[in-house]
């Protein structure tokens, strides 16, 4: 740990530094950049040459990705298990339908307080987490969760109870294509921030705190405010996740923010996804969606009735094995693909292997 | 104060929180003997209810035998545990043993919808009949079946921990592993034997919990069990059986007591789901306030 | 530095791909739809006025055999009139009246949308709860979502057209609703869509109709949220309607004066709250009427309801809730040793698999009205039913089959009213103001409103058999 800590996630200017001697040849660019346009053009054409509710289930993919890069800030940066995210989200979710629909805001506004109020829930459990180490927070964790799913989004002057709260989308934005389009927007920018966050002073400080309280402490790293502002920062993702997740579904109820439909699902994108590792948790997001809506496709051909009518828990249960299995072999999960092409695409030569993700020692969390 | 209902919540709390408290002792062996915090406890619960279902009104078992494989459900679920998920995580950070029975309850849970589907399953009792009053309210056979049957493991574990050489091993293990290991214990076989178990247990409560409110869902073992079950085990300082036992009754009674009477405080008429939000009180205070629980030594 | 420009422009560049995209997608979008639009329309228009020869009308001619059981509005044959007494109107002039005033309308009404209708096929949507807190069981559903309209297919179809239903699983979630609801409009281009049970999600799935102006039918639920959605119909009576049915019932046939109601907490019982609570009153009754319970309330909460219902006394209690939910309340109120009378309206709570499990623990008995007679009635009002079912699936039909069969025997005496030209626009304005007779569902009335149920079944359960059996037909008081 010791090591890690000599060589925190480095940043791109010290990155540059070191790889100077390699750059990429001209030809090297046009391949980084004929890659990503490809990619991108793929993208469109999948959204196009597809019928509409394809992109409804983008959308959910891609809110399911904020929300797991979410939890990642929580059990990657800082060091901290969450198992109720059902509660970050519902609580981003039903602000932002209350606010729509019976403040009658419009669906930005929402977004903006669905943001704000999902980060404050989550200081108001960093401010627990700052007292209860460990595994006991995980135990405060869960019980929020279950709080939220059975008092607060049962509550039927904030929820709308068993009606639950109608959450339009934003006039021009009502077909699926383009709310998919605000989806992306919102996913860029999130990982545009978690980007800089990592790499900044912040990301330094969340990583001295996770290896090791005490040191950083003695580092004079202000061990509570960074715990507090990783908190707030799953929050906010969280909250953008859930307002993003209202409008998709256009309304919400309680039984869309259960601890088997969102915590766990969350839990295992982020694991197998890989934790740190934000172009794994997308694909892997990307591949649990798409998973449960083509599984039924391709059960047809193979005339399965049963994996037709059961696509969704097929997929599930397969991605926890997959959790399994990813937790006990291969601790960066998808990261281990992703890791080493995203650096490719910054300019470095491509070298297969983790660097700087979960690496050997997995999970960490405070003694 | 006028209008607090006591003695009904009071039969409800004693016999769920014996089923909490069979639960919270399995956690409490698998803490103590390899300090896991177990996630996959609830659906051991869950398989419970569900072999229990299956024998009786898929294979047609006469109830009783019914009832075994529910147990057997349970018992098999700790100790395939065990062997597949926490065994090679042996030297890995806690925390991520902690996710990896978590995601065993995200394989199990699904696999139960995909043969149960989304909706209730019929659970009958043990014992038909109203039962006997106390206090002016009734306790069905089940509910004492499920005291009964807290009271009788607790003694057994009793019995286990302190007369047999098994039990003592496993004592020693959990207090120094090197050590028991030099002596000759197998920690293996030891940590095998905690989580079959902690299994039996679980199964044990979900054979005898559902009939009380008549069905049971996929996945109710993790939703309404685990939660209360680990609220019990850290009352009772997660290290203490007898903690766990007075735990589980503790948090059985403070449950059934909000949900019953919650709603006649002021201002609370309308709040929903009492019960969970007792259970964070609870389990946050205990936290803040006492961490090494009422009745353990050390968290 | 040189990085993160990079990224920024790789970044932009993604989001103005997509953007231009998404502003040609517009069109794209409008031309297809159009483009869809007009040759359907072509095609119909081209055959419109031809050989109405109603297959519908060859269907209620098979129907009529059963007439007479115990009833007095007893008939098997599916007919609408246009001004709404309600009295059985012969077989075949459905086709003849509405088949004239329907291009008319048509043709009156500016832009006329065909969608899910061709020369040979309509298309319609159902969605209900196969899984969730309001189960049915998903083969009993599926089977009997087919029956009527494989039997009306094989006698010729509605005025030549054979329907197809496509069917959906809303998990009894109103956003589940809505989305398979979308899905059915956009992607199975269905003509109407149909709610099968459950308030919320009816509400909900219908006012999302209206926002895309596809006709909605569903059992009558709620009034009050669904009084603005002009393309919604119910087809049975409203909950807020039976209030005073039941207040009646409750007084005249159980003789009980002190009763107590309990439901759902949503907004959508707001109005069958308000009535029943005016209801018992004006009747007499002492109603403890304001208690509630989460929609998808556990044990927990279904005890506390229980200890609550037991100390206000009631004699009778009338529950609004889904199966589930009352399946734990009954438990619980028997494992408190509190059996009241169980009265109430409703779809799913009359259903034989709720008696099935709740026998054990009604002890004084449960009624429901219902839109749908029991098993023990419908070969005397109307013997097709267990023909077509024995014909088809080869065994005799249950209940659910029932509620399906005589909801779809409404709705395909309403799909025949414009006639030939069948137009959403078209349907609607040939549905309102007139009044339909099937014999099965009570008739409903549309001259008034869109609420047009005008009486009710009423179902007992009895516990020797564990099923619902009929206390009472087509009453409309008591």
């Amino acid at each position: 740990m010791a090591t890690t800590l000599e060589r925190p996630v480095e940043p791109p200017s010290a990155r540059a530094g070191t790889d100077r001697g390699q750059r990429p040849s001209p030809a090297g660019w046009a391949a980084r950049g004929g890659v990503v346009v490809a990619l991108a053009l793929i993208s469109l054409l999948y959204v196009f040459s597809n019928k509409e509710f394809r992109s409804d289930a983008l959308a959910a993919a891609v809110v399911l990705a904020i929300g797991a890069l979410s939890l990642n800030v929580l059990v990657g940066y800082a060091g901290q298990i969450s198992l109720g995210h059902q509660a970050f989200i519902g609580v981003g979710a039903f602000t932002s339908a209350y606010v729509i629909s019976q403040s009658n805001q419009s669906f930005y506004v929402g977004l903006v307080a669905g943001a704000i109020v999902g980060g404050l829930q989550a200081v108001v459990l960093g401010l627990v987490a700052l007292r209860v180490r460990g595994l006991y927070f995980a135990l405060v964790t869960l019980a929020w969760g279950f709080v939220g799913e059975n008092s607060i989004f049962r509550s039927r002057g904030l929820t709308g109870g068993g009606a639950g709260q109608p959450a339009p989308r934003p006039g021009g934005f009502t077909t699926d294509r383009a709310y998919l389009l605000i989806c992306v927007i919102a996913l860029t920018v999130v990982l545009l921030i978690d980007w800089r966050l990592v790499a900044s002073k912040a990301g330094r400080a969340l990583q001295a705190v996770r290896e090791s309280p005490q040191v950083a402490a003695n580092y004079g790293v202000n061990v509570r405010a960074y715990t507090l502002f990783a908190f707030g920062v799953s929050g906010v993702y969280a909250g953008i996740a859930g307002a993003l997740f209202a409008s998709q579904r256009t309304n919400v109820v309680a039984v869309d923010f259960t601890f088997a439909l969102i915590a766990l699902p969350y839990l295992i994108v982020t694991v197998v996804g890989g934790l740190r590792r934000r172009g794994g948790i997308v694909l892997f997001a990307l591949v649990y969606i798409l998973g449960q809506q083509y599984l039924p496709d391709l059960a047809k051909h193979l005339h399965n009735r049963f994996i037709i009518d059961n696509a969704g828990f097929v997929v599930q249960a397969t991605s926890g094995v997959l959790a399994i299995l990813t937790l006990i072999f291969q601790p960066d999960g998808l990261g281990t693909v992703t890791a080493p092409i995203g650096r490719w695409l910054k300019g470095e030569p491509f070298v297969f292997g983790s660097r700087g993700g979960a690496g050997a020692e997995g999970l960490s969390v405070r003694p | 104060m006028p209008g607090f209902v006591v003695a009904q919540p009071l039969v409800f709390g004693l016999a769920n929180g014996a089923a909490f408290g069979l639960v919270a002792i399995g956690l409490v062996l698998i803490y103590k003997s390899s300090r896991v915090f177990n996630f996959a406890a609830g659906e051991f619960v869950t398989l419970g209810a569900f072999g229990t279902y299956v024998g009786s009104s898929v294979v047609k078992l006469p109830y009783p035998l019914a009832m075994v494989v529910g147990v057997l459900f349970g018992t098999a679920a700790g100790l395939a545990t065990e062997r597949l998920v926490v065994r090679p995580l042996n030297d890995r950070p806690k925390v991520t043993v902690l996710v990896a029975t978590a995601a065993v309850a995200i394989v199990l849970i699904p696999f139960e919808l995909m043969i149960g589907k989304v909706k209730p399953f019929p659970a009958r009792p043990a014992i038909h009949g109203v039962g006997v009053k106390i206090l002016g309210v009734y306790v069905s056979p089940q509910q004492m079946l499920i005291m009964l049957a807290l009271a009788l493991s607790a003694i057994g574990l009793a019995w286990f921990f302190g007369r047999t050489d098994l039990g003592l091993a496993t004592l020693a293990t959990s207090q120094e592993p090197t050590a028991s290991r030099l002596v000759g214990i197998r920690l293996n076989r030891i940590s095998l034997l905690t989580w079959g178990t902690a299994g039996f247990l679980g199964g044990l409560a979900g054979v005898l919990l559902p009939p009380v409110t008549s069905n049971f869902t996929a996945g109710f073992g993790t939703t309404s069990v685990l939660i209360s079950a680990f609220t019990a085990a850290v009352l009772g300082g997660m290290t203490s059986i007898p903690g766990a036992f007075v735990g589980g009754i503790v948090v059985g009674i403070v449950q059934a007591m909000a949900q019953f009477n919650v709603n006649k405080l002021p201002g609370l008429h309308d709040l929903p789901g009492p019960n969970s939000v007792a259970i964070l009180v609870v389990l946050v205070g205990v936290l803040l306030v006492r961490p090494t629980g009422i009745l353990g030594k050390e968290a | 530095m040189r990085h993160r420009t990079r990224i920024a422009a790789v970044g932009l560049l993604l989001c103005a791909l997509v953007a231009a995209a998404c502003g040609q997608k517009k069109g794209v979008h409008l031309a297809a739809g159009g483009g869809g639009g007009a040759s359907a329309g072509a095609s119909v228009g081209g055959t419109t006025g031809a050989a109405a020869a109603g297959g519908l009308s060859a269907a209620a001619a098979a129907g009529t055999t059963g007439t007479a059981g115990g009833s007095s509005a007893a008939a098997g044959t599916p007919s609408a009139s246009a001004g709404g007494s309600g009295t059985p109107s012969a077989a075949g002039t459905t086709g003849a009246t509405t088949g004239a005033k329907a291009p008319t309308t048509g043709a009156t009404s500016g832009p006329v949308d065909r969608t899910g209708v061709t020369d040979s096929e309509i298309r319609i949507g159902i969605h209900a709860p196969v899984t969730g807190a309001a189960p049915f069981p998903v083969t009993a559903f599926s089977e009997g979502a087919q029956l009527y309209f494989k039997y009306i297919n094989d006698h010729g179809g509605v005025n030549g057209r054979k329907v197809t239903v496509f069917f959906e699983d809303d998990q009894y979630n109103p956003g589940t609703a809505v989305q398979v609801c979308k899905k059915m409009v956009e992607q199975d281009h269905v003509f109407m869509l149909v709610g099968g049970g459950g308030t919320d999600q009816i509400v909900a799935c219908a006012q999302y109709a209206a926002s895309v102006g596809v006709p909605y039918l569903a059992e009558g639920v709620a009034e009050a949220p669904l009084k603005s959605v002009t393309s919604y119909f119910a087809l049975s009576m409203s909950y807020p309607q039976q209030a005073t049915l039941l207040a009646q019932y409750i007084k005249n046939v159980l003789k009980k004066t002190k009763v107590a109601m309990i439901r759902a907490d949503t907004a959508n019982f707001e109005d069958a709250h308000t009535a029943f609570a005016a209801a018992a009153k004006a009747a007499g009754l002492q109603c403890s009427c304001d208690f509630k319970l989460p929609k998808d309330a556990g044990q927990p909460e279904a005890q506390t309801a229980a200890g609550q219902l037991k100390s206000s006394g009631a004699e009778v209690v009338y529950p609004l809730m889904s199966p589930v939910v009352w399946l734990n309340l009954v438990a619980a109120a028997h494992g408190q040793l509190y059996d009241p009378r169980w009265a109430g309206v409703g779809i799913t709570l009359g259903l034989n698999d709720a008696a099935n499990v709740a026998c054990g623990s009604i002890p004084n008995g449960a009624s429901f009205f219902s839109p749908f007679p029991g098993i023990d009635k419908i070969d005397a009002i109307d013997p097709a039913y267990q023909k077509a079912y024995q014909q088809y699936y080869g065994k005799s039909g249950g209940d659910i089959g029932i509620a399906l069969w005589g909801a779809e025997k409404l709705l395909a005496a309403m799909l025949a009213a414009p006639g030939k030209d069948v137009s959403r626009q078209a349907f609607v304005a040939a549905v309102n103001g007139k009044s339909f007779h099937t014999g099965v569902y009570p008739d409903v009335n549309y001259s008034k409103s869109r609420f047009g149920g005008t009486a009710v079944h009423v179902l007992k359960a009895d516990c020797s058999k564990r099923q619902y059996t009929t206390e009472f037909l087509f009453k409309s008081g008591f």
